[in-house]
């Protein structure tokens, strides 16, 4: 095997010369040269051409990411980040990653001289993978958001009589690209009677209005349908009275409505925040007593999807498109460590539609919620009889590791068959080994259906390719067909199991 | 009566695998072992009419296993479950006595057939 020639950038001289001694010390990777910042990684990229690069984060005149997205343009080569283990660390890694970089590891806490040689099989390991990587795919999907068009705008209708409001208001929901006003009504009956015309996704509230008002327009919109309703009032004793039962009747939430006219734009963060979390609040049911939506009928289907290398970029381009209406509970296994998952299920929360976070013991599987296994733990799926109805929930245990990885997708995917049989949706993405294959035959084998991230767009081939090796796979699609795919067979049928 | 099996592996996900594909078609899983010092142990206390073997293990791996349990009873049938790229260590094991082997993913079919031609 020809040796790698590997490129350290960091901005400390102590961390260069222990990483070169790490990787010098592996026959098969030679440091070719090192670098002190972003704009010196970039000049020895294009003199020195190295077969892979390890890139420190935080440094002085230019820092990593940006040095990540100048390479992979100009020289696309495979990038592995040496990050810190802390929140910060893990939101910026995540940051370069869609920057195209390949892979990351964590600097270890403490007595950096000691615990990097702890850490020194592992960096070796990622750097011949990232050797191997499809840098040409990490490059194309550099771009994380997907373009406005793919993704739907939030439909929102404004309820006020003061137009003086209703201007300013319709104002900060334009000037966003993922929102739109959709309608305005002048009080509660002609809200109720525009509502059932255009239906919004969110409805913005005010309180005090003539003829009809706030809180009855919301409890009669919700005896009919269900809809994320946020209520808009000013904060005085009378009208916390009437924000509480326009809250009791099912509004999702309530914003405060400046005193002054002129300090409107101090409330509207908060209610473009609100705006964008409403659609994906499950709360937004009548709660009258002649209820006929059933509150907490049991999860059906299942989307599991598993992957490792690549992962974390690859996700923000299969999440977002997937649909609110999904019809299935949605389980994440990604091989990462604890802070990074929580950034993540953070960064997929913003961009997608479904609710994403990471999972916590005990959490309930719900249609269109999507659960990240958190780093350090094996997430399994179980069941059991509460009050006379059946739950679906997630387990997290700290089991062995398996195939050298907690959380490991096959512990989630083998638990997901047992729990969901045949109503199961299993998805293989980019990642080194064969985590997922095993228990994709196992999916297969109760009649669920599984699909495999291609070569081409695959950032690493290796559990997709283990997986169709292994004769499991349904269907090996390309990243951009893999939400359409999945969406088709869970919605396709809605009682009876996933559509053959 | 069904045939009594031991499964032998460090994973309770490999474990489940096997069990999963051999239950239905009748065997009985007697014992589980997560390393070769409980494989032998557990031997010794059920005699399964078959094992299946992993062969990277804590505390004893399945090789030595194998040999002390061979030693001790000529006709075990223990098929080795082994991953890619230990066929040097698959090779060693069937010397040390075992029947046959099977590489990890795994399908059904493979497996049965290989129990299949262990146990007739």
């Amino acid at each position: 095997m020809v040796s790698l020639k590997v490129l350290i950038v960091d901005d400390s001289a102590f961390m260069r010369k222990i990483i070169s001694d790490i990787l010098n010390q592996d026959r098969n990777l030679t440091v070719v040269g090192t670098a002190k910042n972003g704009i010196d990684a970039i000049k020895k990229t294009q003199s020195l051409h190295p077969d892979v690069i390890t890139m420190d984060v935080e440094m002085p005149e230019m820092n990593g990411i940006e040095a990540v997205t100048h390479i992979m343009k100009e020289h696309p080569t495979p990038i592995v980040m040496v990050s810190a283990l802390t929140s910060q660390g893990a939101k910026t890694t995540i940051d370069s990653l869609h920057a195209g970089a390949i892979d990351f590891i964590c600097k270890p806490a403490g007595s950096i001289s000691l615990n990097m040689k702890e850490i020194g099989t592992e960096l070796v390991r990622k750097v011949k993978t990232a050797s191997t990587a499809n840098v040409r795919y990490a490059q194309k999907t550099k771009m994380t958001m997907p373009p406005p068009s793919s993704r739907s705008a939030i439909n929102v209708f404004l309820v006020d009589d003061s137009p003086f409001f209703l201007k300013k208001i319709s104002q900060i929901i334009s000037s966003q690209t993922d929102m739109k006003i959709i309608g305005t009504a002048h009080d509660g009956g002609e809200a109720i009677q525009k509502i059932q015309q255009v239906h919004p996704d969110v409805v913005l509230m005010d309180i005090n209005m003539p003829s009809m008002n706030g809180v009855t327009a919301t409890q009669q919109i919700l005896q009919k349908q269900s809809l994320p309703i946020i209520v808009i009032s000013g904060e005085t004793n009378h009208n916390m009275k009437d924000i509480k039962k326009a809250l009791d009747a099912g509004a999702i939430d309530f914003i405060p409505k400046p005193a002054e006219h002129t300090s409107i734009h101090t409330m509207s963060d908060l209610l473009l925040e609100k705006v964008r979390k409403a659609p994906k609040t499950k709360k937004h049911f009548s709660k009258s007593k002649d209820n006929t939506i059933p509150l907490a009928s049991m999860v059906e289907n299942l989307l599991v999807i598993g992957s490792s290398t690549g992962g974390p970029q690859t996700l923000t381009k299969l999440i977002p498109h997937l649909p609110r209406d999904i019809n299935a509970g949605i389980l994440i296994v990604q091989h990462m460590p604890p802070v990074f998952t929580k950034s993540l299920a953070e960064r997929l929360d913003s961009l997608s539609k479904i609710e994403v976070r990471e999972a916590k013991n005990g959490d309930e599987i719900k249609n269109g919620v999507g659960l990240i296994a958190p780093g350090d733990y094996h997430m399994t799926v179980e069941e059991k009889n509460v009050l006379g109805k059946q739950k679906r929930f997630v387990s997290l245990n700290k089991e062995p590791k398996l195939h050298g990885v907690r959380p490991a997708v096959d512990v989630t995917f083998s638990t997901a068959a047992d729990i969901f049989q045949k109503k199961v949706v299993a998805v293989l993405l980019t990642g080194m080994g064969r985590d997922g294959a095993q228990s994709m035959g196992a999916i297969k084998a109760k009649g669920g259906r599984t699909i495999a991230q291609d070569e081409q767009t695959s950032i690493i081939f290796g559990m997709p390719k283990a997986a169709v090796e292994l004769g499991v796979v349904d269907k090996v699609l390309p990243l951009q067909n893999i939400a359409s795919q999945s969406t088709l067979w869970l919605k396709r049928k809605r009682i009876g199991g996933i559509a053959r | 009566m069904g045939k009594k099996v031991m499964l032998v592996d460090d994973t309770k996900f490999m474990r489940m695998m096997l069990a999963n594909i051999l239950k239905p078609k009748g065997f009985e899983i007697v014992a589980e072992a997560s390393d070769g010092l409980e494989a032998i142990e557990a031997y010794k206390k059920h005699k399964p009419d078959l094992v299946t073997m992993d062969i990277v293990m804590p505390n004893m791996e399945g090789i030595e296993a194998v040999k002390n349990i061979v030693s001790d009873d000529g006709n075990a049938n223990i098929i080795m479950v082994t991953a890619v790229g230990q066929e040097t260590k698959v090779k060693e094991a069937i010397q040390a006595g075992a029947k046959g082997y099977i590489v990890k993913p795994f399908q059904a079919p493979q497996v049965l057939e290989e129990v299949g031609k262990i146990m007739g």
